[in-house]
């Protein structure tokens, strides 16, 4: 395209000469691209010195909106930040001292330091107490030296903090970890809540601990005395508390300045709270921890005499016996409908209680809820004309895993006409978009073995009625399923066994929780009846007993082009939204392996004695190979496999043939997860070249197969940039349980190769260019365990320039 | 089939384009101006827009007529930029530039963020140097200036 009208003009104006281009710009420059931009001249200092100083640390990319979860931040520097605050403390101290001896000599040629000079653009900041810990500089020790006086004794942490708050005059939002220590820092605290905030701020939240002070002497005393500034621009914030002792913070007059205060989470209410909680006109939003019954009648009597605007509700439970009556009067003091519950353990007063804000409720999460019997789920979702979200199973993250009793019977769910046997309609039909929940209550006369292989005990299936009931009314499911037509997010299982602790496993504990009157999930039993679902994203089968991946012969009547594994039909996905069937499978490999545990077992006694029995070996793999098939779905793109198959270290090579097969179908997947990296290495290589996210695990190091897995315990440098170089978009790299090894890759290696001393070759910073041959890296998290010594991989670090998270696990024996 | 009516603009040198209703919904400006106005006899006069850079503003107004993601586009920093985008961007700088100041202007949101993005591209894994000769910048600081900078942030 030629020049358009005389450019001798133009080129000296460009966009980064309007400040509000600029501002669009710097949403796609990440922090390393901002440190580059503010040395290339002094305009354009001046034009991204506020950005690069927006966030600190800082975060990869800057977030758009307000309502955006906040990005990871940039952690490498750690050391690097606590002291550049203290030189800053300390230049400033020094500064004063020197302006006190030297009365009209003032100091004005040093440049401010860094933090005081850019403070005013800090906008978001996070600070951690353990991070700021005092460590005397040399230099503030000389000069105190020569001016013959003693070196300043070691200020408490909070005054680095306190500090810091001051030269960030505009700052928006504030996160702080901290402890208090001793009455010292106690007083630095108070100094910090009471007028060390910015008026400005919008978003606090303080991670705060007393490890070692006793708990009573807290309640008399208050954090300020209230009479500083009011913060009229504070809407959120959350004050908890890190030990397991709970405690009520002193914050209350602090809650009085926070006009405006529209979210609140804080550890735990106590008497003093009465009425304050209260006058919190403008709070939407409350979460709290609710631990006797005492605290929860003060919520009570708090919801009904003031809270006017409270829409969203979070109650943490952490005792048991929370009475009913409690939890209900709790829910049905409020004199408005609430937007959003989330409660644990309640029974029928509570639920009817809870059923009364149906009309206005838009996200109900009921986990651990014992007693939310069937008929209360239907009720809820039948009746709440916005609900959006229904969450009865607890997450994947949640600290303890946790079976849960709560299931909606299909015959409930199901919800048909007596007479016209016509689904009645639900209410939130159009709008629900997340489902969580275990459907139960299906004949599945399929089912002939548990989990683990051992006989069915009674009551873990029901017998039908007639012949073919279970169909029939497995396919009243899906009807019902299929009206949701926003589902986005379709749970029925969840991981509930403790799989990070092998030797916790009770014979046999795999079979409890573990659904066997579940949906089939097969095209025969009418899965194609949730074809409508376009905006499915996740679907979870977890721990239920289906029949995916089993081989179906098509009938006569199905679509010819469809083959005979299940979903395979269905992901011919287009790009431009019309979705196949199932987009997303999110899926454990060994969800339906009746005979897992038991060839578990049989494994590690047979290694015992040295023996491995080819057999065996040949019956093991025909079960897994069969399960690999049901990963041949282009469609798919998240892919976890099962952390169980990490004790079949032995394995690995044979294995691998089964693993390249079915990895190299899958051309679209995004997000994978695997225990044996080594299997999937070559495949990887070759055919995945949109993953996003690798997490490659191996097996952790087990001390009784010591030496022999030790040695495929490896990861070769050379293999993270071959496998950064095949597949270009990787953006998180995760291996955990890994030793990282510093040895040249060698492509024909073996397994168990003794490498001599002489012709160990270190991989080194040459190779990786070599390897990358020129491409830039997008990798911005990478993860890695302990053993991997940072060191080998420090030399490397100016080849990621994105990388934003180098995070090294602890590991686990 | 109904006939999607026209609107007519005119450039900063008075060229005159006639273009579909729809396409001129892509830039907000022009969607909202019809909106409250609605059917103009007259030509819609763009004095901040040339003739030359609004032809390649109604290329890519057109070429994702029917593009059904086009406002919702990708907040998505790291999203890749597709074939025919890249080669759209592929001019001077200086007729990009005005792309970006047009793309401004006429309030058109996915051609603002492609036209970004694609300065950020040039702007990104490169050093200080680079980021001079390719924009034309000349380094005004001294040298302890810059020693510091660079401290500063690593």
């Amino acid at each position: 395209m030629s020049t358009l009208f005389p450019h001798h003009i133009l080129l000296t104006m460009s966009p980064f000469d309007i400040p509000e281009l600029v501002d669009q710009l710097r949403y796609y420059l990440s922090p390393h691209d901002l440190t580059v931009c503010v040395r290339v001249s002094k305009a354009w200092n001046a034009m991204f010195i506020p950005y690069l100083w927006y966030s600190v640390p800082p975060t990869a990319y800057l977030v758009r909106r307000e309502d955006d979860p906040p990005l990871e931040s940039y952690r490498r520097h750690d050391d690097r930040f606590s002291q550049l605050v203290q030189r800053d403390y300390l230049s400033t101290l020094l500064q004063a001292h020197i302006n006190n001896n030297n009365n009209n000599n003032n100091n004005s040629n040093s440049p401010l330091p860094v933090t005081s000079r850019n403070g005013r653009w800090i906008r978001v900041l996070e600070l951690q107490q353990s991070f700021l810990q005092w460590k005397p500089i040399p230099a503030f020790i000389e000069h105190a030296a020569t001016e013959g006086e003693t070196t300043p004794e070691s200020p408490p942490d909070p005054e680095f903090i306190f500090h810091m708050l001051q030269q960030c005059t505009r700052l928006q939002r504030l996160q702080i970890e901290g402890r208090v220590n001793d009455a010292q820092e106690l007083e630095s605290w108070s100094k910090i809540l009471g007028s060390g905030l910015p008026r400005t701020i919008t978003n606090f939240t303080l991670v705060i601990d007393y490890p070692r002070v006793q708990i009573e002497q807290r309640t008399e005393e208050n954090w300020d005395n209230g009479e500083e500034e009011p913060l009229p621009s504070l809407r959120i914030l959350n004050v908890t508390c890190q030990s397991s002792r709970l405690y009520s913070p002193p914050l209350l007059k602090f809650i009085t300045r926070c006009t405006h205060l529209e979210s609140l989470h804080i550890s735990r209410l106590n008497e003093t709270w009465t009425g304050v909680l209260g006058e919190c006109l403008h709070l939407k939003s409350l979460r709290i921890v609710i631990f006797d019954t005492k605290s929860a009648q003060l919520l009570t009597d708090e919801l009904r005499n003031g809270l006017p605007s409270l829409a969203n509700i979070h109650i943490d439970c952490y005792f048991e016996d929370m009475r009913d009556q409690d939890l209900a009067n709790m829910f049905s003091a409020c004199r408005t409908g609430w937007r959003s519950i989330n409660a644990p353990c309640i029974d029928k007063l509570a639920v009817e209680a809870i059923v009364q804000h149906c009309p206005t409720m838009e996200e109900l999460s009921l986990k651990r809820a014992h007693e939310l019997s069937s008929k209360h789920m239907q009720q809820i979702l039948s009746s709440s004309p916005r609900l959006r979200s229904f969450i009865t199973l607890i997450d994947e993250d949640d600290s303890l895993p946790y079976i849960d009793a709560s299931q909606i019977l299909a015959l409930d769910f199901i919800d048909a006409d007596s007479s016209s046997d016509f689904l009645r309609p639900w209410a939130c039909e159009s709008t629900l978009t997340v489902l969580r929940a275990k459907i139960l209550g299906i004949p599945r006369p399929d089912i002939t073995k548990t989990y683990s292989g051992r006989p069915l005990e009674d009551g873990m299936v029901l017998p039908e009625d007639y012949v073919g009931q279970g169909q029939d009314i497995g396919r009243r499911v899906y009807e019902r399923l299929a009206r949701f037509t926003r589902l986005e997010r379709l749970e029925l299982g969840h991981e509930d066994r403790d799989v990070y602790y092998p030797s916790r496993k009770i014979r046999g504990l795999d079979d409890i929780g573990h659904q066997y009157t579940c949906l089939e999930m097969s095209l025969k039993s009418g899965l194609r009846i949730l074809e409508g679902l376009k905006q499915l994203r996740v679907l979870s089968v977890v721990r239920m007993a289906t029949l995916i991946g089993v081989e179906e012969r098509s009938s006569p009547s199905s679509d010819p082009t469809s083959s005979p594994s299940t979903y395979c039909s269905a992901s011919k996905s287009t790009k431009n939204g019309t979705s196949p069937l199932i987009p997303l499978l999110w899926h454990t490999i060994d969800s339906s392996l009746p005979t897992w545990h038991k060839i578990l077992k049989e494994f590690d006694s047979e290694h015992a004695q040295g023996q491995m029995d080819e057999q065996w070996l040949q019956l093991l793999f025909n079960k897994y190979a069969h399960h690999i098939r049901a990963l041949e779905n282009p469609g798919l793109t998240f892919l976890h496999m099962s952390r169980n198959l990490r004790r079949l270290g032995n394995l690995a090579n044979e294995l691998g043939q089964f693993h390249h097969k079915a990895l190299s179908g899958l051309k679209n997947l995004v997000t994978f997860s695997d225990p044996y990296y080594r299997l999937s290495l070559p495949a990887l290589l070759r055919s995945l070249p949109l993953v996003k996210h690798l997490c490659l695990e191996l097996p952790r190091w087990n001390r009784l197969l010591d030496t022999l897995e030790l040695k495929k315990g490896l990861v070769y440098i050379g293999d993270v940039f071959n496998i950064l170089k095949h597949c270009p978009n990787v953006v998180y790299l995760g291996f955990e349980g890994v030793r990282l090894e510093p040895i040249k890759y060698f492509e024909d290696m073996e397994y168990g190769d003794d490498v001599e001393e002489e012709e160990v070759v270190l991989f080194g910073v040459e190779d990786a260019k070599a390897v990358l041959g020129g491409m830039v890296c997008q990798l911005e998290r990478l993860c890695m365990s302990r053993r991997a010594r940072f060191e080998h991989m420090q030399q490397f670090l100016p080849l990621l320039p994105y990388l934003a998270k180098c995070h090294f696990e602890e590991e686990q024996h | 089939m109904s006939a999607h009516s026209q609107i007519l603009l005119t450039s900063s040198e008075g060229t005159e384009f006639i273009i579909d209703r729809d396409i001129a919904d892509k830039s907000m400006l022009l969607k909202c101006m019809l909106e409250d106005i609605g059917e103009i006899g007259q030509a819609v006069p763009l004095p901040n827009v040339s003739g030359p850079i609004l032809t390649k503003v109604i290329e890519y107004c057109t070429h994702h007529r029917d593009d059904p993601n086009f406002l919702s586009a990708n907040d998505d920093v790291a999203a890749d930029i597709d074939e025919w985008d890249l080669e759209y961007c592929k001019v001077d700088q200086g007729t990009l530039y005005e792309l970006i100041l047009a793309a401004n202007y006429l309030d058109i949101k996915p051609l603002m963020d492609l036209t970004c993005k694609t300065v950020a591209n040039m702007i990104k894994a490169k050093s200080p140097e680079e980021i001079r000769k390719t924009f034309n910048i000349t380094n005004d600081f001294t040298p302890d200036e810059e020693d510091q900078d660079w401290v500063d942030e690593h």
